[in-house]
């Protein structure tokens, strides 16, 4: 896969995009020790940080637990990508990280209280006899829920299409799959969120 | 809520606020270091180069016979006579941690470990970055092993089915 370059002009300013970097670039670079795979680590925090960022921030809705939930995300995936064979992509890999030590952080931390948490991620627009009954915090809450029951890929596009605004050329492209797996991938996902919402409202 | 219902039409996503790159940048980096300190603190590098001298050999036998009565010591040395360098280099190198390498390193002047230094620099030592790198032979590593490997990760083998489609 080789690099693209993305131009990108807005009204009244010109802003070009940095090109997004190959996976297997990063890869080779890190194998390689040394300058070089500090140099490929930097690159992967530059392509992914801010998506697993918001990843982990709209579960923990706090800045300072995000912070120290993807530090310990970036040092685990530090040591192991020796390791990593590329048997998915890497973001998929990442992801998979950033969901295993959110949760089991959260796990350790649910008995502290006093935390300033952001607003929650999702507001509910009028319209919807359904949703009349719960606030943001609650679908805030099933959402979550929902999204964590999805098996993995399922998630993983869900993220980039739903909370990342992704097209899915881009997607594909950072996956490695085709647009029409991925457009199918997503409307199971949705329907599945969807079912399991049902299921929690009409308890 | 009715089946037909798309609540995806009836929710308003919030925008998650983004630290900016700096914050990123100052990340990795806080990364980067404290995976190296933690890679030059084990000084299995400076190890190599402390029992590959033959300094180390003369050391081990100075150890031995500390506090050792004359005559004792006298029939150890006549022993060691019968040990090699060589043996008496891979002893220090089998047990090191059993020895001080602050004072291993005594042995040793300061343009010997200048020159060592140059003939092992520390992307070469570093050992435990080859150690990780070294492929594993699944061999070695019964079924149930992997399993509860997998199950201290939290890993979900169904989930990791979905990687292998």
């Amino acid at each position: 896969m080789s690099l693209q370059q993305n131009v990108q002009y807005k009204e009244n300013s010109k802003i070009k995009m940095q090109p997004r970097p190959d996976d297997k670039h990063i890869l080779k670079l890190f194998h390689q020790g040394g300058r070089n795979r500090n140099e490929a680590f930097r690159i992967l925090v530059d392509a992914y940080g801010e998506m697993l960022y918001r990843q982990i921030r709209q579960i923990t809705r706090n800045h300072e637990l995000t912070n120290d939930i993807l530090q310990n995300v970036l040092v685990k995936a530090f040591q192991k990508l020796d390791a990593f064979k590329g048997d998915s992509a890497l973001y998929t890999w990442l992801y998979r990280i950033a969901r295993n030590e959110t949760l089991n952080y959260l796990d350790k931390e649910k008995r502290r209280t006093g935390i300033d948490l952001d607003e929650p991620v999702f507001e509910i627009l009028a319209g919807s006899n359904s949703l009349e009954r719960i606030d943001g915090e609650r679908i805030h809450e099933l959402l979550m829920n929902a999204i964590d029951a999805l098996p993995e890929k399922q998630a993983v596009v869900f993220q980039l299409k739903y909370f990342e605004e992704l097209k899915y050329s881009e997607i594909a492209e950072r996956l490695g799959t085709s647009e029409g797996a991925l457009k199918a991938s997503f409307f199971h996902a949705k329907e599945k969120i969807k079912e399991f919402l049902l299921n929690q409202l009409n308890q | 809520m009715k089946e037909n219902e798309d609540i995806f039409e009836h929710l308003k996503k919030r925008k998650i606020e983004t630290p900016s790159k700096d914050y990123f940048d100052a990340l990795a980096a806080s990364v980067i270091e404290q995976e190296s300190k933690e890679t030059k603190v084990i000084p299995i590098g400076r190890k190599i180069f402390y029992w590959s001298t033959a300094a180390a050999a003369i050391l081990v036998v100075g150890f031995f016979l500390f506090n050792i009565p004359r005559q004792t010591q006298t029939n150890i040395l006549a022993q060691l006579d019968d040990v090699s360098t060589e043996e008496l280099i891979l002893y220090v190198y089998e047990n090191i941690d059993d020895f001080d390498t602050e004072q291993l390193g005594e042995t040793l002047s300061d343009e010997e470990i200048d020159e060592l230094d140059e003939e092992l620099s520390i992307e070469m030592l570093d050992i435990s970055y080859v150690e990780s790198s070294e492929s594993i032979s699944f061999d070695d590593i019964d079924e149930q092993e992997i399993l509860d490997y997998l199950e201290l990760e939290d890993i979900d083998l169904d989930e990791l089915e979905n990687d292998f489609i």
